[in-house]
């Protein structure tokens, strides 16, 4: 029986900014969420599909994420859509996820020096 | 089948760790309705649930923590101890206080009202009245407060999804601060006859001259009553959550 890991600490914040992009676009339930985090991401980041309920439910709580049980293709659902808090925090986020990505690649291609970071 | 072990499990778990019912519950209900859509969508093997879900620990683990992220005692341990661990102790000492004011106050009261004199002269309780009178005032102001406080705390916890550690914290402050006090009424008159009631409380170890103050019966209760129903809570937390795991 084989296991998915979620991936290591330095992750952390990156499945609620994941989260808060996806339904930013539009309103999901949580498997065509996951399934959706699958594709934008091409299957790079692993996780259990079942952790992202606590996220879903811990944003819920902090007004990022309202929810309502819908019915979706003939079946009763939660569906979850970003809030107006949640789409300033979804902003604000994702500026700072962009300056931290660049500040990384910066480093990561030797900086100001020149010399590569990567041997 | 494996799908329902899955959830089952999950479950068990997230009740186990004292998260709400009302949270196991929905989490329960959208763990379901995710099972579904991947049986329907994948018409995966059973067995796929544990590599596709994450195992039932470490799902659990997630919620766990994500709830208690939620609120500011579950961000801050420092915190917490200072709401569980500390400020049990503070409540204990303001408890004191508010005992040793009502001893004042009930001591005036019997005064006032002439209940220990005859015409002025003091007429001495039969010892019976005496003892009941010093267990009445230790279950009154210590046993029931003790054991109001030890339920809010318990219930706190689990409303915060802190734990047991915490609420144990508390339980065991509350009974070690409740166990130390030995209250004492004392029935007689000053030197001019005219009947007093003092009222007093001394710790172990400290001789004020009230007489032998170390684990006597009413200490034993007082240390016990809190510890008891941290327990039962504990224990019914647990029980509640195989109770749902059956249902």
């Amino acid at each position: 029986m084989t296991t998915k890991r979620t991936n290591p600490d330095f992750l952390n914040g990156v499945p609620e900014l994941l989260i808060l992009s996806l339904l930013a676009r539009r309103p999901m339930y949580g498997y065509e969420l996951v399934e959706a985090i699958r594709r934008s991401t091409q299957g790079t980041l692993e996780f259990g599909e079942g952790c992202v309920y606590p996220v879903l439910h811990r944003l819920e709580a902090e007004g990022l994420l309202g929810s309502k049980r819908e019915t979706v293709g003939g079946r009763s659902r939660v569906v979850y859509r970003v809030t107006a808090k949640g789409s300033k925090r979804f902003s604000s986020t994702a500026t700072a996820w962009r300056q931290i990505v660049r500040a990384i690649d910066h480093a990561l291609q030797g900086g100001e020096h020149g010399e590569s970071a990567l041997a | 089948m494996a799908s329902q072990l899955w959830l089952d499990d999950v479950r068990k778990r997230l009740a186990g760790h004292g998260l709400p019912r009302a949270y196991v519950q929905r989490f329960a209900e959208e763990l379901s309705d995710h099972l579904e859509d991947f049986k329907e969508k994948n018409m995966s093997t059973e067995a796929d649930v544990y590599s596709q879900l994450g195992e039932p620990e470490q799902v659990a683990n997630a919620a766990v923590v994500a709830y208690r992220r939620r609120s500011f005692l579950g961000r801050h341990p420092t915190a917490a101890f200072l709401v569980f661990g500390v400020s049990p102790i503070m409540s204990q000492i303001v408890l004191f206080i508010i005992v040793v004011l009502v001893a004042k106050a009930l001591g005036i009261l019997v005064d006032q009202l002439g209940l220990l004199s005859d015409n002025g002269r003091y007429v001495p309780p039969s010892p019976i009245a005496v003892e009941v009178t010093q267990y009445a005032f230790s279950f009154l102001f210590v046993v029931i407060p003790s054991l109001v406080a030890a339920v809010l705390y318990c219930k706190l916890g689990r409303r915060l999804g802190l734990g047991r550690p915490w609420m144990a914290v508390s339980c065991v402050v509350l009974a070690t601060m409740a166990m130390l006090p030995c209250w004492y009424v004392r029935l007689g008159a000053d030197a001019a006859g005219h009947p007093r009631v003092v009222g007093g409380l001394s710790f172990p170890f400290f001789d004020y001259g009230w007489s032998d103050c170390f684990l006597n019966i009413s200490q034993l209760v007082q240390l016990a009553v809190p510890l008891a129903i941290g327990w039962w809570l504990l224990r019914r937390r647990s029980s509640r959550g195989r109770m749902q795991l059956a249902s």
